[in-house]
């Protein structure tokens, strides 16, 4: 991915995913757009009531994944929330280049559903993503020893839930209980469970033992194709903020889907007006419910439930057919 | 079945239009438990296709489940009976004069995808499969001898010793695919043969073929053996409640299951030791044109026809339906690759044609393929595109197999230099292979087959088969049954 680099070099931030059938695909962003990016995470934390202060802990729990924008990201909140005496943050050891991953992943999926990659392959990779798994669970245990250490002190925690959880279990392992941590804990997440599969009360679980509080818990929905951010308020509702214009489609994303009382459900659609490398328009795959009232915690504007499910994870019943799809025929090497 | 009364329409917020659409009317889905159809309305489903919801009774299992202390109805009824009912059965369903699939085609259209046209075709069809002739036929190409299915057939080994075999009758849950009534009607039949046990779970999709064809059998003699040793019943595939008390060896000895995805994957869980998946996996089809198609606008017109009559059977939501064409042809040749082009536009043109199993304008191509060939439509001459979104078919010219699964009438056509060359876009997943000139099928079938594929056929015949084939790679009946000894060794 050399030239990708190279793209960098001259203003073109790349972002990268890649699908199931194991295309990628690539967009083009500024450096305006990293820092709207930015900017929008310290107004998003100041809207919660959690304005720029040098004073927390700071705990990344995912490992750094060597992609620069979340490097950037992840700069914008040490250099404006952490303490200068702060516990240390585990060795910075991208696990691979996330954009060469990527990318043989997607390869090695498509090489599997054609019968071209043999079994050393195979077995090859199997054993990477277990040396990353195991990676991944070394910085878990460094971090829950840094947090059992400094459990009296405030901590800011950003992670994905998956992660969070398994440190939550990690903890409890080493013998924590809920109420031995006494900080007045923050959090911030973006994103759902990714596909995984976690108790039915992990949150729950997570809050009680790292004691955070939902005042301290920045959840926000958006995606790589926005800047800005739309932040969860206490009532669990995302508010979609000044500068961005959520539109609600059909299914197919082709036309506006009804109203109804001032709900409706559909395709999320957005336009950025801070997107720059872009023209800043975005159908999303996520099926939303969005209210156009005022929310119960008393700001105006547009929100979204917090029931965000993605268009192919909707359960299709007991869809039975012959016909099929080479999915079906490859097991593992699914990304996310 | 009846259609219960409609609820009332959802009220319409003054001064915000367009409103939700007034709610469905629920209809009523009948069980069959040892064919005795059972009414009720404890449980609400909807259907997947369209949202249409449906009440059914609660399951009883004890009524459900034979034990296996005893023998099923149907266990030493002789297979002339069977084939006697069978085919007096078949008569009986024929639309015009079987009110119970006149009534399962009104509900099933309110909850298939297909056009009601298509859907009167398909309840048609099966009655070639259920003569005398066809099913006798059957059973000597799937036994070689069918006394096996009545009791215990002697034959001696090359030791002098003595040994009975029997095709003992199996205890059967078969899932049953959606996409098509008659596949209800052919399971049903199956079942028959082997003389088993069964349990059909119902689809969401038609919730309603297999019980009418049920109804139908009980008219002809309600008391029949066959027709007590079958129970049909819908609960939600993947219900935990259900599955994990059925879904035992002590019950069953194997589940026949269709397509795959989350259905099978389930089922999967509960398979083990003396309870089996029989399944007809998931499949896709391709077919491979010999440069002889190319040779004058009058073949390419032939085959044009040929190929589509391949690629569009339900719309392509069907195993057999070809999705990749791979067409022998030099792309570097200006002439040949125009001439490629010239079959491109002319197999569109046939797409957008209505067919005993096919619409001329069917379900618009979904988002994910639009997207990835407004995509390709930059990177002509090595792609070109023919047709719309809108239903009336799609065909991508591309340099390698497009990486997007080809399905509402798109056809992604690839110049191949050999059919060789083409075999290799052949793998586990494929089933059926049409092939142009028919007299080439021998060059490739041998490599065909060492890449997974299990049938070769002429291409425009995907949908014609002959008798007494294997399907998905098997005989699906002798699977089904139990194969028992009694030997004298």
């Amino acid at each position: 991915m050399f030239t990708i680099a190279r793209l960098e070099e001259h203003g073109h931030l790349v972002s990268s995913s890649s699908g199931t059938s194991g295309k990628a695909s690539f967009l083009d962003k500024t450096m305006t757009d990293r820092e709207a990016s930015g900017q929008n995470l310290l107004d998003s934390l100041t809207w919660l009531g959690m304005p720029p202060a040098r004073e927390w802990h700071v705990v990344p729990v995912g490992p750094d994944s060597g992609i620069s924008s979340a490097a950037y990201i992840r700069d914008v909140f040490l250099t404006n929330y952490r303490r200068d005496d702060a516990l240390p943050l585990p060795e910075s050891r991208p696990v691979t280049d996330h954009h060469k991953y990527m990318a043989r992943l997607g390869a090695m999926r498509r090489a599997i559903a054609d019968g071209t990659a043999s079994p050393d392959e195979v077995a090859a990779f199997e054993a990477e993503g277990a040396a990353r798994q195991a990676d991944v669970e070394d910085r878990l245990q460094f971090l829950a020893e840094q947090v059992i250490a400094h459990r009296g002190e405030n901590i800011f925690f950003n992670s994905m839930f998956p992660m969070l959880y398994r440190l939550n279990e990690i903890l409890r392992e080493k013998g924590v209980k809920p109420g031995d941590i006494t900080g007045g804990n923050g959090l911030q997440v973006a994103g759902g469970l990714k596909g995984m599969t976690l108790p039915p009360d992990y949150r729950e679980r997570i809050f009680e033992l790292l004691n955070i509080q939902p005042s301290r818990f920045l959840h926000y929905y958006a995606m790589q194709e926005v800047n800005l951010r739309s932040v969860k308020c206490l009532e669990g509702r995302y508010h979609v903020p000044p500068g961005l214009t959520l539109f609600v489609l059909d299914k197919n994303g082709e036309e506006l889907a009804p109203l109804s009382d001032g709900q409706v459900e559909g395709r999320a659609a957005f336009f950025d007006f801070s997107v720059d490398g872009r023209w800043g328009g975005t159908i999303s795959g996520d099926q939303i419910i969005a209210d156009f009232g005022t929310c119960a915690c008393g700001r105006e504007g547009p929100t979204v439930s917090e029931d965000i499910t993605r268009y192919k994870d909707l359960p299709d019943g007991d869809k039975i057919t012959c016909a099929g799809t080479m999915d079906a025929y490859v097991r593992g090497f699914i990304d996310n | 079945m009846t259609i219960t009364d409609s609820t009332a329409a959802a009220a319409v917020s003054p001064g915000l239009a367009p409103s939700e659409p007034a709610k469905p009317k629920k209809l009523k889905v009948p069980h069959v438990i040892r064919g005795r159809v059972v009414w009720g309305e404890d449980v609400e489903y909807l259907s997947r296709d369209f949202g249409v919801p449906f009440v059914t009774p609660r399951i009883n299992f004890n009524e459900l489940i034979t034990p296996r202390t005893e023998q099923g109805p149907a266990f030493d009824v002789p297979l002339t009976d069977i084939i006697d009912y069978l085919v007096e059965v078949a008569e009986r369903l024929e639309l015009e004069r079987n009110p119970y699939l006149q009534e399962s085609l009104e509900l099933t259209a309110q909850v298939s995808q297909m056009p009601r046209r298509m859907l009167v075709n398909t309840f048609r069809r099966p009655g070639q499969f259920l003569t005398r002739q066809a099913i006798e036929f059957r059973l000597e190409k799937t036994f070689r001898d069918p006394r096996v299915l009545d009791g215990w057939a002697e034959h001696t080994d090359p030791h002098g010793r003595t040994t009975r075999i029997r095709a003992f009758p199996p205890r059967l849950v078969h899932m049953l695919a959606g996409n098509s009534p008659s596949g209800a009607m052919t399971s049903i039949a199956d079942a028959a043969l082997v003389k088993a046990i069964n349990v059909f779970k119902l689809p969401s999709a038609d919730p309603f073929t297999a019980v009418a064809v049920l109804r139908t059998m009980a008219d002809v003699d309600p008391e029949h053996p066959v027709l007590r040793s079958m129970s049909a019943v819908y609960w939600r595939g993947g219900d935990a409640r259900i599955e994990n008390v059925l879904y035992r060896a002590q019950y069953f000895d194997k589940i026949i299951g269709w397509g795959g995805g989350a259905a099978i994957n389930n089922i999967i869980k509960y398979t083990g030791p003396g309870f089996h998946l029989v399944a007809f996996d998931p499949k896709v089809s391709m077919a491979i044109v010999g440069r002889e198609a190319l040779a004058s606008e009058e073949t390419m017109r032939a085959v044009a026809e040929l190929a589509a009559a391949d690629a569009t059977v339900f719309n392509q939501d069907a195993c057999l339906a070809a999705r990749h064409i791979a067409v022998e042809c030099d792309p570097d040749d200006d002439e040949e690759l125009e001439r490629l082009d010239r079959f491109c536009a002319l197999l569109r043109e046939r797409l957008n044609v209505d067919r005993e199993f096919a619409s001329a304008v069917g379900p618009a191509t979904p988002s994910d393929i639009r997207e990835a060939v407004e995509g390709m439509r930059f990177l002509e001459p090595d792609y070109r595109i023919w047709g719309e979104y809108d239903g009336s078919g799609l065909v991508v010219r591309s340099p390698e197999p497009v990486d997007f699964h080809p399905t509402n009438k798109t056809v992604n056509v690839i110049p191949v230099a050999s059919l060789t060359e083409a075999t290799h876009f052949a793998n586990v997943a494929t089933q059926t292979v049409g092939v142009y000139p028919p007299a080439r099928k021998a060059e490739i079938r041998d490599l065909l087959a060492t890449a997974g594929v299990q049938r070769v056929v002429r291409l425009g015949s995907a949908m014609t088969g002959t008798m007494g084939n294997p399907h998905d790679g098997m005989y699906p009946l002798h699977r089904f049954v139990n194969w028992v000894a009694d030997d004298d060794a």
